[in-house]
């Protein structure tokens, strides 16, 4: 099996990496990059908390090899503040009491960014669908959809 | 009383910030220098002798740093109580569940640790197993503990008052029997630990954890060392929900192959592993007897409940004795018979769960409805005929000194439209009711208390140092909270050390719902200490009695004349130069009996206060699929008093997930024999965001007289609801009893079958 | 858990594509949307030397319209299955089963090929190497027996697609290719029923394309899924039905076809035979969906119980049917 070097662009860095072929993206990100902002809840696409956009849309990165995404825009959790700026969903999640233990916040807060991207103003139901993909074990989501809700009236 | 501006608001979260960003650290997310990886070999046998472990050919391969074994474990065994150590962290003879550890490696990267595991060889002698607690329990059933007869590992037999009489005298008495089966935590955040060893001997681990102190005691035990060389560092955890207390296996390896290896070990679980070999929860058979009154009051009761305990003791005795407790801390009861049994069974290891018992509780519940509907009370009567009140004595004599519970069932009854809609809603839909009362701390003892301290710059800032542990309850924030109320402060303003058990004082962590109750009693004492100090320095300065100080915004003033005041820093600077330090110091202690002990001894005050709690919950129920879908939940709880709202309805929140929708209607682990069928994120189905219904939260305050700002918990008592409001509202909506948890559409379905033959 | 290495082949043309697999064969594993194969090789189910991956395949992405039927390339993603315009307005049935699998960020990943050709699932088989190696081969992994019925003379693993329904009861076809042949094949006999081999695929050949014919006057579709929760969950059964109405009111054409109730999706043939010629009536309905109830096998190896399951394709058939009728 063969390592090859291959450029990441993370939340708008060029980044150089050398990888073997079977790394997913999540390990690539957390051990190499160190953006350990992305978690890794179960390694089967079923948890959400790997979540990162790939070209603006929410991605499982347990399930996408770190081969396969040269030349797309990979953004994760850590690329959505601006300097000191956070981003308005990130506030949202912050003001709302929507992060109990946090480890579901970057995969949550990076879907409902993707969400109010495409949708400015989603309805409940469809902040409850969009986030249907990653699963909360703290908060019972009422405060993440409020959240959600109250970021795309801010946006 | 409540009287500060800043208790009562709802505030962002301190933490909040860091985990909105990503910065915030949990285990996995850690590197050190020399860092090596490991990996533990487990058993594929839920019952065999270990005849041989051969690990040479592990050890040749390049990479390979340290290997562990059962042998290196030097046989030490472990167990909460001085009664239950029965566990030994890395066995040497024998493997009593599918998933527990054999041995271990650590190398320079996980895939060569991988590889290592399978170079080793293990001769077993596979043995007879037994999987169900109730076959565990008869003669010549497998024995898992050569010292544990029939598997009873815990039997707690309680009894209050001439039960036979009672139910003698009893104008209805009722018998059921409720069962589950296993469930479990399902923290998002996976298992996991780092240790690093140095060459002084200074042993640190970082894991997700909900008391540092808990689990640096048992290593201290385990591994000898001195309690002071054992560090639990602070680290951000994924969720505990009772789940990360006691000490784990994987801590204990980790440390092993560290000193071996002399350099350090990161161990990540992964998602199988956390379900199979770090803990679960407990699945129950309850039979349930009661008798009452005419008027259904409580007369007598009786209840008899086997716990699975999966292969060793863990929590054991706790965990047998909350049914009980829950129970009498809710109710009025005079005459009581209760005998709790936890079994050993070849299966993983149970512990203590936010959503324990929901067979019990759930069951305590339902057959209140049942006897409301033969004696024609309304459910939420029958509950306020017999809830506790206010300065009562629970039967086995604690006493209750804040009490909500009939205003929570009123309220929740009120808000929901209780009395338009029990009874009264179309064939499908339902309503139903579930109340509880919770003990704030279990006694735990020396380990049952909290103490802080607070240290003051010169430049009129503060450390707060609290053994506050946070598994993302908002603990952290509540102790800040309070001490900047108390000192006039910013919460910015206040930096806060906690949950490492080298530097905060002994805490009893973020277990039993205690950690406002007790941590926050201490950071407030801590507070009021410091603020004490510096008004008694400023009266000098001021030429006032500390009496007419006041102290707010960094500023030191008299009360009637706030033009004169002083700068904080400066009293600061004053008290340093006169040698007079300001730090506050401040403790709390639940006054609890501490002779009470679970088995030998279970009776007198066993908790400082108690917080209870009433939902209402509507359900709608396709009745052809057999699908019920919790539609609305109104949870009204008395937490004593609300520091930071935003928390308290979190929790609410979280309680009807967890409890109301995944432990009453989905979540189970299924298994072949010993082995679990549905170790996956995928099939254990944890509630998505779109299973959720509306929750209408109320907070009730009862301003608890011991209580910091007569706070007391909100953790609990919600999930323990939920099991009943939704056990209830399902024979609401069709007229069935259904008494085992989870309340899956295909036992749904057979209960209209067997109603309806027809249908 | 980490992946097996393999070296990973990124072929640009569909050309290039059928080249790596004509060379490699068996050792070569084709990766669309890896939402299944990826945990599948997570697991150690399958260790193939080379990954052919068919991202940068641009000519296997599309949908078009044609002759009033529908193609869609093999890559298509089922999210921009169900937000494509034709596919909403003119075959919405298929639209709706694409908006139920797994969960949007999945939807997004995955692809049609990709969801076509998923691998039958067990609860014994998918698992971690460790879990699996605590009792032996099964006949999917090549072992002699059945775990999920001991004493089984086959292997039980289940087709939980969930797209597959509604394809075949539209009556689509599959454009399948390999090194310089072609041939195009009804969707529903991509399906073995065999443990080992579930799809009638060679080593060498790719889904290129799904093609599905120009709607029948008066057609209309329903597809209904059982699953525990309201996201994420693969399919514990469901049906799909695709019914048409002639001018006076009688059925026309009628299709239904069951998933995650047998080895592979199931054609109710009997379904259709009631169905056909008649004014649909609820008592005819349920006859149907009796028939359905009647082919449907499922096995305990996916969660939940397997009589339920079975109890409940009659119940998700009725009410495919019913819609699918009520829609017109
Ligand atoms: C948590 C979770 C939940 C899920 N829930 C569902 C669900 O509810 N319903 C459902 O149907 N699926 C579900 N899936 C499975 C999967 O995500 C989808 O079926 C998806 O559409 C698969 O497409 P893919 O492109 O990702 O497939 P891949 O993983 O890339 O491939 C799957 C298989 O198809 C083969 N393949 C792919 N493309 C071609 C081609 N063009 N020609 C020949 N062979 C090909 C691959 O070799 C592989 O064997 C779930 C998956 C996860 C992780
Ligand atoms: S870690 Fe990727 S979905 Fe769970
Ligand atoms: S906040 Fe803990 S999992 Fe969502």
């Amino acid at each position: 099996m063969e390592r090859q070097l291959i450029q990441l662009k993370v939340n708008g860095e060029e980044r150089d990496v050398v990888v073997s072929p079977n790394e997913t993206l999540v390990e690539v990100l957390r051990d190499r990059l160190e953006l350990t902002g992305t978690k890794m809840g179960c390694g089967e696409g079923a948890c959400g908390t790997c979540t990162v956009l790939l070209d603006g849309k929410p991605v499982r990165s347990c399930l996408t090899l770190a081969v396969e995404v040269q030349g797309q825009e990979i953004v994760t959790i850590e690329g959505l503040a601006e300097g000191a700026e956070l981003h308005p969903v990130q506030e949202a999640f912050m003001e709302h009491g929507a992060i109990q233990c946090g480890f579901c916040s970057p995969g949550m807060i990076l879907t409902g960014k993707a969400l109010l991207d495409e949708n400015p103003h989603p309805t409940e139901e469809g902040v409850r669908r969009a986030i249907s993909g990653v699963v909360c074990r703290c908060t019972g989501y009422a405060k993440i959809v409020e959240a959600i809700m109250a970021a795309a009236d801010a946006l | 009383m409540a009287e500060g501006e800043l208790v009562g608001q709802r505030v962002v979260r301190i933490d909040s910030r860091a985990k909105a960003t990503g910065e915030a650290r949990y285990t996995a997310d850690l590197t050190l220098p020399r860092m090596l990886h490991a990996k533990v070999l487990r058993s594929p046998h839920a019952h065999a002798r270990i005849l041989n472990i051969d690990t040479s050919k592990a050890e040749r391969l390049p990479g390979v740093k340290a290997v562990v074994t059962g042998k290196d474990a030097a046989g030490v065994k472990w167990g909460v109580f001085r009664y239950t150590r029965d566990q030994e962290l890395l066995p040497a003879e024998k493997v009593r569940y599918v998933g527990e550890d054999v041995a271990a490696v650590a190398a320079l990267d996980e895939e060569t640790a991988l590889e290592a595991l399978s170079l080793i060889d293990v001769e077993y002698d596979v043995l007879p197993a037994v999987f169900d607690p109730l076959e565990a329990m008869q003669e010549g059933a497998p024995q898992i503990h050569d010292h544990v007869e029939n598997n009873v590992n815990i039997h707690v037999p309680i009894e209050v008052g001439d039960v036979d009489r009672a139910f003698q005298e009893a104008y209805l008495v009722r018998e059921d029997r409720f069962s589950d089966t296993e469930y479990t935590y399902c923290q998002t955040e996976p298992y996991a630990v780092l240790v690093n060893y140095d060459s002084n001997g200074n042993l640190e681990i970082w894991t997700p954890n909900a008391s540092p102190h808990t689990k640096a005691k048992a290593l201290s035990n385990l591994l000898k060392m001195p309690l002071a060389k054992v560090k639990v560092r602070k680290i951000s955890t994924g969720g505990a929900f009772g789940g990360r207390s006691d000490i784990f296996p994987g801590e204990f390896i980790a440390a092993l192959l560290a000193i071996k290896a002399g350099r350090p070990v990161k161990m990540v679980y992964t998602r199988e592993e956390s379900f199979t070999s770090v803990r679960q929860a407990h699945s129950m058979v309850v039979d349930l007897k009661t008798g009452v009154t005419e008027d259904g009051r409580f007369l007598a009761n009786e209840m008899k409940v086997v716990l699975d305990g999966g292969a060793y003791s863990s929590t054991g005795p706790i965990a047998v004795s909350v049914p009980f407790l829950v129970w009498e801390e809710t109710y009025r009861l005079h005459n009581v018979r209760f005998n709790g049994y936890r079994v050993f069974t070849n299966k993983p290891v149970r512990g203590m769960y936010r959503c324990h018992g929901r067979s019990f509780m759930g069951g305590l519940g339902m057959q209140l409805d049942m006897i409301a509907e033969e004696l024609s009370i309304d459910p939420a009567e029958i509950r306020l005929r017999n809830a506790l009140r206010t300065g009562e004595t629970q039967v086995t004599g604690s006493r209750i000194i804040s009490c909500g519970l009939t205003e929570a069932i009123e309220k929740a009854t009120e808000t929901s439209g209780w009395k338009e809609k029990r009874g009264k809603l179309p064939y499908s839909r339902g309503i139903g009711m579930g109340a509880s009362g919770m003990m704030v701390g279990f006694p735990m003892g020396i380990r049952g208390g909290s103490a802080a301290l607070l240290k003051f710059n010169e430049d009129g800032g503060c450390t707060l140092i609290s053994g506050v542990v946070d598994n993302g309850q908002g603990n952290e924030s509540m102790v800040v909270q309070i001490a900047a109320d108390v000192l006039g402060m910013k919460m910015e303003d206040i930096n806060l050390v906690s949950s490492d058990s080298e530097i905060t004082p002994l805490d009893q962590g973020a277990y039993s719902q205690a950690s406002t109750f007790v941590s926050g009693n201490a950071a407030r004492g801590a507070a009021v200490d410091a603020r004490e100090q510096i008004l008694n320095i400023a009266s000098d300065m001021l030429d006032a009695t500390p009496g007419e100080l006041d102290l707010k915004d960094g500023q030191v003033f008299v009360k009637h004349r706030p033009e004169w005041n002083v700068w904080l820093g400066k009293v600061i600077r004053k008290a340093l130069l006169d040698n007079t330090p300001v730090v506050g110091r401040g403790s709390y202690m639940p006054k609890v009996d501490l002779r009470r002990e679970w088995v030998s001894n279970p009776k007198g005050q066993h908790a400082g206060t108690f917080s209870f709690g009433a939902v209402v919950a509507e359900v709608e129920v396709d009745t052809e699929t057999g699908q019920v879908r919790v539609t609305n939940v109104t949870g009204a709880h008395d937490c004593g008093f609300a520091i930071n709202p935003m928390a308290v309805e979190g929790q609410l929140e979280g309680s009807v997930a967890s409890g109301g929708v995944g432990a009453s209607l989905l979540e189970e682990h299924s298994w072949d024999g010993g082995q679990m069928l549905n170790a996956t994120m995928l099939e254990y189905k944890v509630p998505l965001s779109v299973d959720m219904p509306q929750i209408t939260p109320i907070i009730v305050e009862t301003v608890d007289p011991e209580g910091p700002f007569g706070a007391k918990e909100a953790g609990l008592a919600g999930s323990m609801n939920m099991f009943q409001a939704v056990g209830n509202a399902i024979y609401d909506a069709l007229g069935v009893w259904i008494k085992e948890f989870p309340i899956t559409p295909d036992k749904v379905l057979q209960a209209l079958e067997e109603k309806d033959p027809e249908s | 858990m980490r992946l097996p290495s393999f070296e990973h082949l990124e072929p640009r043309s569909l050309e290039e594509a059928l080249g790596f697999l004509a060379k490699h064969k068996e050792q070569a594993k084709i990766i669309a949307g890896g939402t299944e194969l990826l945990v599948c090789m997570k697991h150690g189910l399958l260790a193939p030397a080379y990954l052919v991956n068919l991202k940068a395949v641009r000519e296997l992405d599309f949908v078009s319209e044609d002759d009033g039927g529908l193609r869609i390339g093999a890559l298509t993603r089922l999210s921009t299955l169900s937000e494509t315009p034709a596919v909403r307005e003119r075959f919405p049935v298929v639209a709706q089963a694409a908006e139920m699998v797994a969960a949007p960020p999945l939807q997004a990943m995955g692809t049609v090929a990709g969801n076509l050709c998923l691998n039958t699932r067990c609860f014994y088989y998918n698992q971690s190497s460790f879990w699996r190696q605590a009792r032996g081969a099964c006949y999917k992994t090549g072992g002699d027996r059945c775990h999920v019925v001991k004493g089984g003379k086959r292997c039980l693993a289940t087709y939980q697609g969930d797209i597959a329904p509604a394809l075949i009861a539209l009556g689509a076809t599959l454009r399948m290719v390999s090194n310089g042949s072609e041939r195009e094949i009804p969707l529903a006999e991509l399906y073995t029923g065999k443990g080992r081999r579930p799809l009638a695929l060679e080593p060498d050949e790719i889904v290129a394309e799904v093609r599905v014919p120009a709607p029948f006057d008066g057609m209309a579709g329903d597809y209904q899924k059982l699953r525990l929760r309201g996201s994420m969950d693969f399919p514990l059964a469901g049906a799909a039905a695709v019914l048409s109405r002639n001018g006076s009111g009688v059925c026309s054409r009628a299709r239904v076809a069951l998933t995650a109730v047998g080895t592979g999706p199931l054609v109710v043939e009997e379904a259709t035979q009631l169905l056909e010629g008649q004014q649909v009536t609820e008592d005819l309905v349920a006859q149907a969906a009796e028939a359905a109830y009647e082919a449907a096998r499922p096995a305990s190896n996916v969660g939940s119980d397997a009589s339920y399951r079975r109890k409940m394709v009659r119940v998700l058939t009725r009410r495919a049917i019913l819609n699918a009728w009520r829609k017109e």
